[in-house]
């Protein structure tokens, strides 16, 4: 038996690669969601790592009190509490730091006593004055500052004069704060509570002498309980409490990494399924002897099912660890890149890896059955005999009415459901759908396959050849064309449903917060020409607009005079940084939003009077344009009619617009590099929260794209099967045509074409049912949250590299076959057996 | 192929090994043969005398060890695989055993298969003529399991000749027939080297097979063992049991 598997051993490969991947999948799956699940908990739990209760204010609290100090009342108490060896009050501000000419915002905590202090030192020593701060070690190395090194620390947008602080320590960086990128000092508490610098009380860590964590909760809850909004817990009650806070994320993500886990479980059947096939039709000759020198066909099942059981075994212990070294990898990456998820130690829980190691064993036995079957079916005498490929099988009237019934029933509901029902009517018709179209496609792939062989097969003959051979054999070409379905179907919908969503998220961002970047002086005598031409002149940023400013007075016949703040923009050049289109005044008008227009309408004649402190004022005359963009709150003019009224308008602020697809860390860098230009400066626009989206989303897409490739390569070596398959099948026509005056290169390109055929009739359908999909799928969720507009965007071009990735795999799929085929000389086609 | 030579296929001093050192095999050890154009050539021998081995080297299908080989001018022995491929396609006919028609082709289809894969422009009055001949002219839309042996033997006759080969290798044209069939069969090879001139070159055992041709070769051992000209039934007969004496003898 052994022996039979080592014959055959590099036609096992492909079977083998194909257990290994779906194997690998699942372990890997498993493990980063465990992964996660135990990185959320050590992330909640972090700063519980000494202390062995939690007073927490119940976010009702938090709203309403002082949030400053009205926990520091409690700690008096709670230190009283029997088996408390220490307690402090946790306390988080944010402030500006300043360092070398760069200013970044920075979270600060009080340094806790010690009996309760998590946060360990990578190096240093602890702050022991109000001067003194640690600061943690991924900001001490990308701002490049060092132990014993000074840096400023004020209120932000405050007039406080800077306070010098000595950096003596460096944290250890830890799961807790990861991804924030924020720097992060610990100060004295007695630096926090400057009013200034507006701390906030988060609550009391406490630690017990030893005694049972629950035991001490049940006597701190009884001390604070007069003091209603807090809670006090465990660690374990605050990991439970706040997981349930987050909604279950790590269940989410764990369910949506199953799903997918499915479908690629699902995907590596159909291919070992097929393998079998090729590895049985190979050997029939050897079975059937078997079979005229006596062996039973139970026995030559129970061979095969061995054979299959040995293959599946060793192929999932390969899997299981190829399964967790990917998910270490994954995890190793997680932690350096700057990706928002960062995972901690992996965690290898042994039920899983038998989960996946189960998976893989069954399903290869599973998909060996039905060649098992085949193979003793065979009358020994005849597969002793040569085989030529049969034409035509049996075709199930049954299943196609079936299948022809679940597609009409699904495409319905999924209509319906996009168009009138949302989520619940779509996602189950979606589901029995896609069923319809597997059942189906037996029937309507061979036919599609012949439909496109058609339209190349008059160009050559090997063409035409390769045309008639896809279809000899329908239901293998069905299945082989089945698998690569699935996966370019979901492929196609996710790129289809994450470019929607990016598109229609960032189309709302660019309609809502038109201008990328603003940057606006607080002082009154606004910004100077040295600033803004700085600014204009950064790395990135393509163009830029002055907005001056000073305040009027309007007066018409509708309405009693309005005192209101102006601004004077550069109509061109308020369009030309605007990504969307934004209300400009003409020469003469006043643009007016319509809440501060009180009565006046366009075309109102108006009398503007500027109010300027110096007292000179001058009087224009000029008409009003009401509309619903312009902004709130302010009068909108030209520059020049800014100026008719306003003698010396101040610039106010500067409008940006970057270049095309800018990164978070080039806006983040732009936004530090203007705020370096002068403390008075503040920073807005609308390109921070776009390329959050942008990169939360291409993560996304990323990920799902990276599963999912996982489907299309094993179903791509489904397709080197079957090709395979028909090389051994027709190896007699193969050495006919050859000696017919078939030259090799083109008896390689006639497998070639036939495998392009395969797997471009399969892409295209794919495409075309992903794209109908998405569609269903964003239509039916926008109906469900009717406040958000999703229009399907179908990007062609990435399709386009979708199919032609397919068809190139495809292709390659067929070269190792094709080239046997070649290699061998006409003889030895026509004489085998 | 600018000139004509004088034989339309011929080997000089071939040999075929099978294998290496101790358990090498010599299926031919110094053939020399030539066959002229025009002729109707069997040759024969029994089981492992290497009959088929000759024809497969001569035909292009297989490569000697050593020794030359002609069709009609070209050294094919010096040919790389593109090129021997082309001299099989435009060159060779070949008529086999087990008929080896593609069964996804029509019959039409797999007679200007040959063509086709070179390109050429189908001569329609040569088609008909020899499509009519072979009594083909109603089947041409079957495919191969449509048709019976003989028919199916008759469409590969037809594709070997409508490309006017150099030479026709037949390997056991009428193995797999019932006899009716197979004189049918061998009768049409007949009349296209009498009436054509095609040359045609057929591997067989069948003295009854081998007593329509002009010449009948004789190879026991992979070697050349005699001549028999204008043979008969009978003659070959003799002639055989004369090999197989010399071999046991």
């Amino acid at each position: 038996m052994l022996a039979g598997l080592r014959g055959t051993l590099s036609r096992l490969l492909a079977t083998g690669l194909s257990v290994v991947l779906a194997v690998g999948f699942v372990v890997a799956t498993l493990t980063l969601s465990a992964t996660f699940s135990a990185t959320t908990e050590q992330t909640l739990t972090a700063n519980m790592a000494n202390a062995d209760v939690r007073v927490t204010p119940t976010v009702a609290m938090a709203a309403g009190a002082n949030p400053r100090e009205f926990l520091d009342p409690l700690l008096p108490a709670i230190l009283d509490v029997p088996h408390v060896a220490g307690a402090d009050v946790e306390r988080t501000a944010y402030l500006d730091l300043r360092f070398n000419g760069t200013r970044s915002v920075a979270k600060a905590s009080g340094l806790l006593t010690e009996k309760v202090r998590w946060q360990t030192l990578a190096s240093g020593v602890w702050p022991q004055a109000n001067t003194e701060a640690t600061l943690d070690q991924v900001s001490a190395k990308s701002l490049g500052v060092r132990i014993g090194d000074t840096v400023a620390i004020s209120a932000v947008n405050a007039g406080v004069s800077p306070t010098e602080i000595t950096i003596v320590g460096v944290t250890a960086s830890s799961a807790e704060g990861a991804g924030l990128g924020v720097p992060t000092l610990a100060l004295m508490p007695d630096v926090l509570l400057d009013p200034s610098y507006f701390a906030v009380a988060t609550g009391i860590l406490v630690s017990g002498d030893g005694i049972d964590a629950d035991a001490l909760a049940a006597s701190v809850s009884d001390a604070v309980a007069d003091t209603p909004g807090v809670v006090a817990q465990s660690g374990q009650e605050a990991v439970d409490y706040q997981t349930g806070q987050l909604s279950g994320s790590a269940s989410v993500v764990r369910s949506i990494l199953l799903a997918f886990a499915v479908i690629v479980v699902f995907v590596a059947g159909m291919v070992i399924a097929n393998t079998f096939q090729v590895l049985v039709s190979q050997r029939t000759k050897d079975l059937a002897l078997l079979r005229c020198i006596g062996a039973s066909t139970a026995q030559v099942r129970r061979l095969i099912l061995a054979e299959a059981a040995v293959l599946g075994t060793l192929a999932s212990i390969v899997g299981v660890a190829a399964g967790i070294g990917a998910a270490q990898l994954l995890a190793m990456l997680s932690r350096t890149s700057s990706s928002a998820l960062h995972l901690g130690q992996i965690a290898v829980e042994p039920p899983l890896v038998a989960i996946g190691f189960g998976i893989g064993v069954v399903l290869t036995v599973l998909s060996a059955l039905p060649p098992a079957q085949q193979a003793t079916r065979v009358r020994p005498i005849a597969a002793l005999r040569a085989t030529d490929a049969r034409i035509g099988t049996r075709q199930g009237t049954l299943r196609g009415a079936i299948a022809v019934l679940l597609m009409a029933v699904g495409s319905a509901g999924l209509y319906f459901g996009a168009t009138r029902f949302g989520l619940a009517v779509a996602v189950p018709a979606a589901i029995v759908s896609f069923l319809g179209v597997l059942l189906g496609a037996a029937l309507v792939i061979p036919w599609l396959v012949r439909g496109a062989g058609s339209t190349i097969a008059w160009t050559s003959v090997p063409a035409r050849l390769a045309a008639l051979n896809a279809t000899r054999n329908p239901r293998r070409t069905a299945a082989t064309a089945a698998a690569l379905l699935v996966g370019v179907t979901l492929v196609t919908m996710m790129v289809v449903g994450v470019e929607s969503v990016r598109t229609s998220v960032t189309d709302r961002i660019d309609e809502k917060r038109p201008v990328d970047l603003t940057a606006q002086s607080v002082e009154g005598a606004g910004m100077t020409p040295e600033q803004t031409n700085s600014i204009a002149a950064l790395d990135g940023v393509e163009h830029t607009t002055l907005v001056t400013a000073g305040k009027v007075q309007i007066e018409s016949d509708a309405s009693p005079a309005l005192t209101l703040a102006a601004r004077g923009v550069d109509p061109a050049g308020a369009q030309a940084v605007a990504r969307s289109t934004v209300a400009t005044p003409a020469a003469n008008e006043v643009l007016l939003n319509p809440t501060d227009a009180a009565g006046i309408r366009s075309g109102d004649s108006l009398t503007v009077t500027g109010v300027n402190v110096m007292g000179v004022n001058a009087t224009a005359t000029l008409v009003a344009k009401v509309s619903d963009d312009a902004p709130s709150q302010r009068a909108t003019f030209t520059q020049a009619g800014l100026q008719s009224v306003v003698t010396q308008p101040v610039t106010r602020q500067i409008q940006v617009r970057l270049g095309e697809n800018f990164t978070g860390d080039q806006v983040q860098q732009i936004s530090t590099e203007i705020l370096s230009l002068g403390d008075d400066l503040r920073v807005g626009g609308g390109a921070p929260e776009r390329t959050y989206f942008e990169q939360v989303l291409d993560v996304m897409l990323i990920i799902v794209l990276a599963l999912l490739a996982l489907a299309v390569v094993i179903a791509v070596v489904g397709v080197g099967n079957t090709m395979a398959l028909s090389v051994i099948e027709r190896r007699r026509e193969s050495g006919l045509l050859r000696a017919l005056g078939l030259t090799r290169g083109q008896l390689r390109g006639m497998l070639g074409t036939e495998a392009a055929l395969i797997t471009g009739v399969a892409a295209v359908c794919g495409i075309g049912l992903g794209v109908f999909y998405a569609w269903a799928g964003l239509s039916a969720v926008a109906l469900d949250a009717n406040k958000l507009s999703l229009t399907t965007h179908v990007p062609w071009a990435k399709l386009g590299l979708v199919v032609a990735g397919a068809f190139l795999a495809g292709i390659a799929a067929s070269i190792v076959p094709a080239v046997g085929a070649a290699r061998k000389s006409p003889i030895e086609g026509l004489t085998h057996r | 192929m600018t000139e004509s030579s004088e034989y339309a296929a011929r080997a000089v001093n071939l040999h075929k090994t099978y294998g290496r050192g101790g358990s090498a095999v010599r299926a031919l050890a110094g053939v020399s043969v030539s066959f002229p154009h025009g002729e109707f050539a069997a040759v024969m021998g029994p089981s492992g005398s290497g009959k088929s081995t000759l024809m497969q080297c001569m035909a292009g299908l297989d490569t000697g060890t050593s020794g030359k080989l002609w069709i009609d001018s070209t050294e094919i022995t010096r040919l790389r695989d593109k090129a021997l491929t082309r001299v099989r396609r435009d060159h060779i006919g070949f008529v086999f055993q087990s008929y080896n028609l593609l069964p996804t082709l029509t019959a039409r289809q797999n007679i200007v298969l040959p063509m086709n894969l070179a390109r050429r422009r189908i001569d329609r009055e040569w088609f008909d003529q020899v499509v009519q001949s072979l009594g083909l002219t109603g089947r041409l839309k079957h495919r191969p399991h449509e048709l019976s042996g003989g028919q199916q033997q008759r469409v590969a006759v037809a594709r070997a000749l409508l490309g006017r080969p150099a030479v026709i290798f037949a390997d056991e044209p009428t193995g797999n027939l019932d006899s009716a069939s197979g004189a049918e069969v061998l009768g049409l090879l007949r009349a296209s080297v009498s009436d054509l001139g095609q040359t045609v070159i057929m591997v067989t055992h069948d003295p009854v097979a081998a007593s329509y041709s002009d010449r009948v070769v004789l190879l026991n051992d992979g070697r050349l063992e005699g001549e028999l000209h204008n043979p008969t039934v009978d003659s070959v007969l003799a002639a055989l049991r004369g090999t197989q004496t010399s071999v046991t003898g």
